[in-house]
């Protein structure tokens, strides 16, 4: 290890600089107040959202939302976020945090732009770009605001970023350390010029990158409006009980969880480059009002781009804990508190430089907070969902578009199954749960590049078998339209089944294939292309004419299927989502439509069931 | 304890990220870099360092689990304080 410059000390820090949270008579504002400064503050975010989706140049932004937007006070603490994408509002606590520390106190002025992407400064992966700005009121910074997202083009070895065999970090895109894009609102033309010369699409790059700027800007104005209208002194003492007030439910809420330690792991089942998979291993300690997540024991970082930062690890045990707690509880700095993560150095979980990782925040986060479900399924029957499909199913394509001449790059993912619920059967079709993005329609799609989508559908029997059914996931079929189309693929679940809870079945496996122009028969990328994995890897050049065959994952099962009531078996079969030898097999119903109308009779099995 | 605080330039020529060798966290700034059979080994604080030294295992110093009077839940916020109040300062 290298020795630092420096050697100066700090000011010790204090025992215990944190209260957990003032008493609730001790707030400094009245409920009325707190309740719409915290509103006020959420909606911005939200308007902040709406800004970028409706001036942004890709469809990234535009319909698949891949972006966040969040506002920090002046410490640099999260004080308000929306209903955005939770791997990136999780990331981005860190990724503010390292800026502010790098860039030291007293560098900024007003119209400053500061932007990163450095995931190992605390950014999700290479192509989420976070941008900053300082808000000052009367000279002084009363707070930053900030947005990240998800950029189609990051610069990398392949079009759209995302490349399946990347076998270090420079593969995965230029990393940007904080920079200033604006200075005092000027354009600084040097780091504008370095991006674009280096990502594939860089009109879609500025305008998308002018998109956050401007959502900034909207930030700016209403956070400046709200301390115009109750005054400086206020608001931060509000933003101040908000965070104490989170702080103390979220410990409520975990206090609901028995003590005790739970444990569960799960697979990643290889990484683009080397044979072999890779365990995640968690212990989940519950002590009072507080959580650890405890990941010693998993994998060693993985050699292809299967690896997550400390900083993405966290944001998914984050997710997950939002997930099965009040939503009502503000979402900011104070709400995380409670929550602890161990992620030793060096694992697939908290990957060292120059590692690859840009898999990592797509397909290691939702699988450490399905890890985190499994854990607390027995001591929290009541709120934990089996697993869900558990990969973005990241399929990523570029080349020059035969219409324009142009570069042309996207990211496409795709909605799964999710996990079939206490109350309830799982969604189908829907993103995975780090994301809460939506993917590009077909129009849309067809008309910005040369891919045709020939069907797009629900897929049979997808969801896993419960007394709650996991949710479908989807098969849709491409067909390149242009010359040349390269594409590119990171899937996960494609051989580890999503896993079924409280004796529900596991869901259906994810796929990618490939059809030649001409040829009948699917055959894998690996079969086809040589690829080292059939779910994960780059640059793969398709001609006219060939397709490709993406199959989402389904959700797993919750509880006993033979359990599950006739007429909901029945209502499956009729509808399609579940074919009748499925029916028969796994809920023990013979389902069969006569003289018009569906009825079920029980099997053997199902009637020998307790 | 036979650490000292360092503070953390950026540095451009050679990229090093120093990680919490206890929590695994990231340290952007000021690390605590303590003197483990000769090596320093960063820390997010004193105090965490201390914890480390206590809870180790001599044949597997990666283990965390606690084999002290402290559990791994009060050890954890004792991290989450000092990383808090190193960022207060």
């Amino acid at each position: 290890m290298t020795a630092p410059n420096a050697a100066t000390p700090p000011q010790a820090p204090p025992a215990a600089a944190q209260p957990a949270g003032r008493p609730a008579s001790d707030l400094s504002a009245d409920q009325v107040t707190l309740t719409v400064i915290d509103n006020y503050l959420a909606t911005t975010c939200r308007e902040m959202g709406i800004a970028m989706m409706r001036t942004a140049y890709s469809p990234m932004f535009n319909e698949s939302l891949d972006f966040s937007c969040v506002l920090f006070d002046a410490k640099g603490r999260l004080i308000a976020q929306a209903e955005f994408c939770p791997s990136q509002i999780g990331t981005i606590k860190f990724t503010v945090e390292w800026m502010i520390d790098e860039l030291g106190p007293d560098v900024y002025r007003p119209g400053d732009v500061i932007i990163m992407n450095d995931p190992y400064r605390g950014s999700g992966h290479i192509p989420e770009h976070t941008l900053l700005k300082a808000v000052f009121d009367g000279g002084e910074i009363v707070g930053f605001v900030a947005n990240c997202a998800h950029l189609a083009e990051p610069g990398a070895k392949a079009p759209g970023g995302l490349a399946g065999d990347a076998t270090d970090i420079f593969q995965e895109g230029l990393r940007i350390p904080p920079l200033w894009l604006h200075r005092e609102g000027v354009p600084q033309e040097d780091v504008w010029k370095i991006i674009f010369a280096n990502h594939r699409t860089p009109k879609t790059t500025y305008g998308d990158l002018m998109a956050m700027v401007g959502s900034l800007n909207v930030a700016e104005r209403r956070l400046i409006s709200l301390i115009d209208t109750y005054g400086h002194g206020t608001v931060t003492a509000a933003t101040e009980d908000l965070i104490g007030i989170a702080e103390r439910r979220m410990a409520e809420e975990i206090r609901r969880i028995p003590d005790g330690e739970y444990r569960f792991s799960d697979i990643i089942e290889d990484d683009g480059v080397a044979e072999g998979s890779y365990v995640i291993d968690c212990t989940v300690v519950v002590d009072g009002g507080d959580v650890a997540c405890d990941f010693t024991g998993s994998s060693s970082q993985a050699a292809g781009p299967m690896n997550a930062t400390y900083a993405v690890t966290a944001s998914a045990v984050y997710n997950a804990f939002m997930h099965i707690t009040d939503p009502t509880i503000p979402r900011n700095e104070g709400c995380y508190r409670p929550i602890n993560i161990v992620a030793p150095p060096g694992t697939i979980l908290n990957c060292e430089f120059p590692a690859p990782l840009v898999g990592g925040n797509t397909e290691v986060s939702p699988r450490i907070t399905d890890i985190i479900f499994g854990a607390l399924a027995d001591p929290l029957p009541e709120r934990i969902p089996a697993s869900l499909g558990g990969t973005s199913c990241c399929f990523l394509f570029g080349g020059q578009h035969p219409d324009t001449g142009d570069l042309y790059s996207h990211f496409h993912f795709e909605g799964i199954g999710w996990g079939g619920r206490p109350a309830a059967d799982g969604n189908s079709q829907i993103i995975v749960i780090n994301g809460n993005c939506r993917n590009t329609p077909v129009e849309v799609f067809e008309t910005r590049y040369p891919l045709r989508v020939e069907s797009y559908r629900l897929l049979e029997d997808s969801g896993g078998p419960g007394l709650n059914r996991g949710g479908l996931g989807i098969e849709r079929v491409l067909t390149m339209t242009a010359e040349e189309v390269t594409v590119s693929a990171i899937f996960n679940r494609m051989l580890v089944d999503p896993f079924g809870i409280h004796g529900g079945k596991p869901g259906a496996n994810s796929g990618i294939y490939v059809r030649l122009a001409g040829e009948e028969a699917w055959s894998t990328f690996s079969d086809r292309f040589g690829t080292m994995s059939p779910s994960k890897f780059s640059n793969i050049r398709l001609r006219r004419g060939d397709q490709v065959r993406i199959v989402a994952p389904g959700g797993g099962g919750w509880g006993d299927p033979l359990q599950r009531a006739a007429e909901r078996v029945v209502a499956d079969v009729a509808e399609g989502l579940v074919t009748p030898e499925a029916a028969r097999r796994d809920y023990g119903l013979t389902v069969e439509r006569r003289n018009g109308t569906w009825g079920a009779t029980p099997t053997p099995a199902r009637a020998a069931a307790p | 304890m036979t650490g000292r605080w360092i503070e953390r330039e950026p540095m451009y020529l050679s990229f090093d990220v120093y990680s919490c060798a206890y929590c695994g966290k990231n340290v952007p700034r000021y690390v605590w870099l303590e003197d483990i059979d000769g090596d320093d080994v960063p820390f997010c604080a004193p105090e965490v360092a201390d914890i480390h030294l206590r809870t180790r295992r001599r044949d597997d110093a990666t283990a965390r689990r606690a084999d002290s009077d402290l559990g791994l839940t009060e050890q954890l916020r004792m991290v989450r304080q000092n990383c808090q109040a190193l960022r207060q300062d």
